[in-house]
């Protein structure tokens, strides 16, 4: 990604398509730090950005099939949505990203999902079948660059 | 005379007696049969609102703080019911602030979460944990909690930025991210991390009294009408009212206070 322009007032990196099934963890996210892992200071030095919490439903309790998004909505169908559908969220990471361009004008993110030893042991014991290593699934991201707020005359 | 309301204090600043009347609730509660879901006032049958087994809990994000809200004043009601008849000021359910200085102490100081909330032998504490009985989702077993470092718990400073927020949906997502609600769930992890389990650890619903005070905080500085009216008459899934029924916290029956007194007229 190259970006020419530092004078934005706010980023955001918004995360789409977050599969909350699962576990529950945090995502830390590193700018320009591919080696970036659990033990990684969370320091603007070590390009640490921001991190979100991904409170997961923790497997599905149901039949085949239960807990899988419906798609294909009709317009008239009034029923609630599943509650594990994928979700977008938002991280400010204004402070890593114009660090970053002081330096370069490429960015590579990373993203270590943190899941606590005795929270995977925990769910391991109640849902065997949900993956603890593997739990960061997103479609995409978008960085999002925002102007200062105009302020009034 | 009292106003008639429920006053929610911090947990931290509940009195001897307004602790016991709690635990005295939460106690009578949880003993209840559930029978399958026929007792609603088992403590079981309203913690299985939330995720398993009925999993009513927000299927829509935009729903988070109403139907949270409908939810601690659910099962608030069946607290109050377990209170003498006389009770002149009744405790609603506290609220864990986890910004608080004593929140970020070290466990041996006070931190973390409060020691209200923490195991006693005898008699055993209501607040620290539940005997979930589930049997078909193979969960019997007490609730557990994991914990993190208090030290990363959300601070004021943090809530002070959220409220600085105007767009209501927008300060509703913030809310419920990282570094507040979602976090406290992962945060507290165990039971309170997942969440088909979360609301059967009786810490939650003062968590949930914690989010919706903020809330609360957040109504009063921008409005309690700035809820996009598209939303207003969406149902509350569980309960019978909709967005519009629990904007107003005094239309619920309580009051987020420090302290209170009664002053009684004595000319």
């Amino acid at each position: 990604m190259n970006l020419k322009d530092n004078s934005f007032y706010r980023a955001d990196l918004i995360l789409h398509g977050i599969d909350p099934s699962g576990i529950s963890y945090e995502g830390r996210i590193f700018f320009n730090h591919p080696d970036a892992n659990p033990d990684t200071p969370t320091t603007l030095e070590n390009g640490y950005a921001g991190s979100f919490s991904i409170f997961g439903h923790g497997g599905c309790y149901g039949n085949v099939g239960h807990c899988t998004p419906r798609t294909g909505m009709r317009s008239f169908d009034k029923r609630p949505k599943s509650p594990v559908e994928s979700r977008d969220i938002p991280v400010i990471v204004t402070d890593a990203l114009k660090q970053v361009l002081l330096n370069s004008q490429e960015l590579e993110v990373t993203i270590v999902p943190i899941v606590r030893p005795e929270n995977a042991d925990f769910i391991k014991q109640i849902q065997p079948d949900v993956d603890t290593e593997h739990c960061l699934k997103f479609d995409k991201f978008e960085i999002a660059l925002y102007d200062a707020p105009q302020s009034s005359a | 005379m009292s106003n008639g309301k429920v006053i929610r204090k911090n947990v931290e600043g509940l009195s001897e007696e307004e602790l016991g009347l709690l635990r005295q609730a939460y106690t009578t509660l949880q003993q209840f049969d559930p029978r399958d879901g026929l007792e609603d006032r088992s403590y079981q049958t309203i913690a299985g609102y939330h995720g398993v087994p009925r999993g009513y809990c927000h299927r829509d994000r935009e729903l988070f703080l109403p139907w949270h809200r409908a939810y601690v004043h659910f099962l608030e009601q069946y607290v109050l019911d377990t209170y003498p008849s006389d009770l002149e000021l009744k405790p609603g359910i506290p609220w864990w602030d986890w910004t608080s200085d004593l929140a970020h102490q070290p466990v041996a100081s006070g931190g973390g979460i409060p020691n209200r909330f923490r195991a006693e032998d005898n008699p055993p504490n209501p607040l620290a944990q539940f005997f979930i009985d589930r049997p078909a989702f193979g969960m019997q077993r007490n609730t557990i909690r994991t914990l993190g470092v208090p030290n990363e718990l959300p601070t004021t400073a943090g809530v002070a930025q959220l409220l600085e927020i105007t767009d209501f949906l927008e300060f509703s997502l913030r809310l419920e991210q990282t570094p507040f609600h979602d976090s406290i769930h992962v945060w507290v992890g165990g039971h309170m991390g997942v969440v088909d389990w979360a609301a059967y650890d009786p810490i939650f619903f003062s968590h949930h009294c914690m989010v919706d005070r903020i809330w609360y905080l957040w109504q009063l500085r921008h409005g309690a009408e700035t809820v996009p009216s598209r939303l207003l008459n969406r149902q509350l899934l569980g309960f019978d009212m909709a967005v519009a029924d629990v904007l107003e916290i005094g239309d619920l029956g309580y009051e987020y206070a420090v302290n209170q007194m009664v002053v009684r007229n004595e000319s």
